[in-house]
């Protein structure tokens, strides 16, 4: 564990000096700390988040339009309790204890009992007001410390009404920021497999699993989904032409392109952290072997040559390096390649198969699951090799993904003959299941930062 | 005391970050009372019109070929693998360790019978197909259907069995044999199979 503390550590640094800074410039503030990173666990920030307020005109009681209101409303709550409480870092008041009538107080901080706050201990305080104009949503968010009294973070967005929870994601992202230095992940979403349609199809949704859509819908057997560095393509096996080859798709403009349809296999395609590359697995008429594509020019160059499998390839963060799995030793292990040399190194020496190494964002550690019995398992090592440590312990866990912060790791998780969607912290707490939906979930991987 | 002076530099230091942070920020944070900026959330990076997004919709045509049944010259009067030929439009299906690639001893046999009876109807062609187990992870198993599919057909080839009468595709795990999640299933699994396409 103790990559994680390193890092926590430095982590928490940031909100320090951030909070330092905000408590001198008006002078006679004392300092605040509010979520100090790197003690998560031993204290949480009370929280309140109060109904939000409807600030348009009252729609007609029983008309779709009150209807709508009542669900936006509901919904834009329920996603800010539900980041609140996904970051494990707010220990969140529930509602019955609340004594201010929303109906009765403002949104502002001088429309604000802070006394009748404090009596609930609740140190700090959200409130919210939205509209609804046509197709347009608007809310806005404040957060107020109930301590001294003062508005801490104030935001209006503007948004569709057909995702309100996107709204309330935005504000997240910007609460978590404020109070820890941190980018917030509220906004990022996932890729993953699933056969909810009896095939297997790409799906995305958000970091939460809620608010699924198709990647693909070809009725053939789509696999392995990779963001690029910006988040706006996707790159995927289908075998919508018979054999596995990879396809991009552009989510801005909807186009499709393939990327590589050659004979034999056109695997495990990973885009360089400059977007412009794609390492990825061609057999040709030989065996599997590690290529790199420029997307420009599709000029393909050779990197392996063996007659062993090589696949599944993760960047270095600084593009220099790739991290693979091959059984040139006999059974599946994990290399390092150097761009630069074309060096190889053998990073795993135990297990019985170990594989989908995955870079963390800082290019310290590398995630990657190992079976030594049967059952795979999440391990994470330093990145040249050294200090390998299991993470999850129960079930059949496979293709870890890192958080863009390195904070978390998604994976699928397969139990009682059902495989879904698993999110721990990247030391191996607070794992929890990702509601997604029906089918087998398979093969998750985070998105980029978004915003 | 001492302590506030070590901090003093860094606190200035991020006001100056934050400073910094501020001018490149679009919307200016509301202010206590009355509301000053405001944020538009930009359009979803998602698919876009999910019906637009895949224009090729083009089914599973090799995925489920038709079966490629007919008359075929038997081995002998009556043989086990020109009725399966005849019947299912297959030849025998060769197994695997986990794992593993190479063509086991005990399965030789057999695979040698699809090279006599491919050198025999020398007019089929064959698709060797390579499949995994559900163990392993997709994309591993991708390229270890393709060695298995590979490996049998280098032996085919061998026998005397010409290549332009093959062709081969790996399925990695995506279509086991047997649905099941113990070695009695995982061991039809690992395999390849000769499917006549011609």
């Amino acid at each position: 564990m103790k990559y994680a503390k390193t890092t926590l550590r430095l982590l928490a640094v940031v909100p320090f000096l951030l909070a330092l800074c905000v408590a001198l410039i008006p002078a006679g503030a004392s300092a605040k700390v509010y979520i100090d990173l790197a003690a998560p666990a031993n204290r949480r920030l009370p929280i309140a988040v109060q109904e939000f307020t409807y600030l348009g005109s009252a729609p007609q009681p029983g008309s779709s339009h009150a209807r709508e209101i009542a669900e936006i409303k509901a919904a834009l709550r329920e996603t800010l309790l539900s980041d609140l409480n996904f970051s494990e870092l707010f220990n969140i008041i529930p509602r019955e204890a609340y004594v201010e009538d929303p109906a009765l107080s403002g949104l502002t901080y001088n429309e604000t009992n802070f006394s009748s706050w404090r009596v609930i201990g609740a140190d700090t305080l959200v409130k919210g007001g939205f509209k609804v104009e046509g197709e347009t949503l608007i809310l806005e968010a404040r957060f107020f410390d109930c301590v001294t009294e003062k508005q801490v973070l104030g935001k209006r967005y503007v948004g569709s009404t057909k995702n309100p929870r996107r709204l309330a994601h935005y504000f997240a992202d910007k609460l978590y920021e404020e109070l820890t230095g941190q980018q917030g992940i509220f906004t990022t979403k996932l890729l993953f497999v699933s056969d909810r349609d009896g095939n297997k199809e790409v799906f995305m949704s958000d970091y939460d699993g809620q608010n699924t859509s198709r990647v693909t819908s070809n009725k053939s057997i789509n696999l392995s989904p990779q963001w690029s560095p910006e988040g706006s393509r996707v790159l995927y096996i289908s075998y919508k032409r018979g054999t596995p080859s990879l396809y991009m798709l552009d989510l801005r403009s909807g186009r499709e392109t393939p990327v590589s349809v050659r004979e034999g296999i056109n695997i495990a395609g990973r885009f360089s952290p400059d977007g412009r590359r794609i390492a990825l697995t061609l057999s040709g008429r030989k065996s599997p072997e590690l290529h790199i594509l420029e997307l420009g020019t599709f000029k393909d160059t050779q990197l392996t040559d063996n007659y062993a499998i090589d696949v599944s390839p993760t960047w270095s963060p600084e593009g220099k390096k790739l991290a693979f799995v091959s059984d040139i030793s006999g059974n599946p292990h994990i290399f390092m390649l150097d761009l630069a040399s074309r060096n190889i190194k053998r990073l795993t020496y135990n297990g019985v198969y170990n594989s989908s190494p995955a870079f963390s964002p800082d290019g310290r550690h590398i995630a990657y699951s190992r079976a030594d019995n049967g059952r795979f398992h999440i391990w994470v090592m330093n990145s040249d090799g050294k200090d390998p440590v299991q993470l999850t312990f129960e079930g059949d866990n496979r293709s870890p993904s890192w958080s863009p912060d390195g904070r978390y790791i998604i994976y699928s998780s397969t139990s009682r003959e059902k495989s879904m969607l698993r999110i721990m912290r990247s030391d191996g707490s607070g794992a929890r299941t990702i509601k997604t939906g029906a089918g087998n979930e398979k093969s998750p991987v985070w998105s980029p930062y978004l915003q | 005391m001492k302590r506030y002076f070590r901090i003093l530099p860094l606190a200035l230091l991020s006001i100056t970050l934050v400073a910094g942070c501020g001018g490149k920020k679009k919307v200016e944070d509301m202010g206590g009372a009355a509301g000053a900026g405001t944020e538009v959330i930009p359009e979803e990076v998602t698919t876009p019109a999910s019906t637009e997004v895949v224009s090729e919709d083009l089914g599973a045509p090799e995925s489920m070929p038709p079966k490629y049944t007919g008359i075929y010259k038997e081995l002998s009067p009556g043989d086990g693998l020109t009725k399966l030929a005849e019947n299912e439009g297959r030849l025998y299906t060769i197994y695997f360790d986990f794992d593993k690639y190479n063509i086991k001893a005990g399965e030789k046999a057999n695979l040698d019978l699809n090279a006599k009876w491919l050198k025999l109807n020398n007019g089929v062609k064959v698709r060797v197909e390579g499949h995994a187990d559900e163990r392993g992870e997709t994309e591993y198993n991708l390229a270890l259907g393709d060695k298995r599919a590979r490996t049998v057909s280098k032996y085919l080839g061998d026998m005397g069995v010409s290549s332009s009468k093959l062709t081969t595709v790996s399925y990695g795990e995506e279509k086991p044999a047997v649905n099941g999640h113990d070695e009695s299933a995982w061991s039809k699994n690992r395999r390849a199979e000769f499917m006549i396409t011609d």
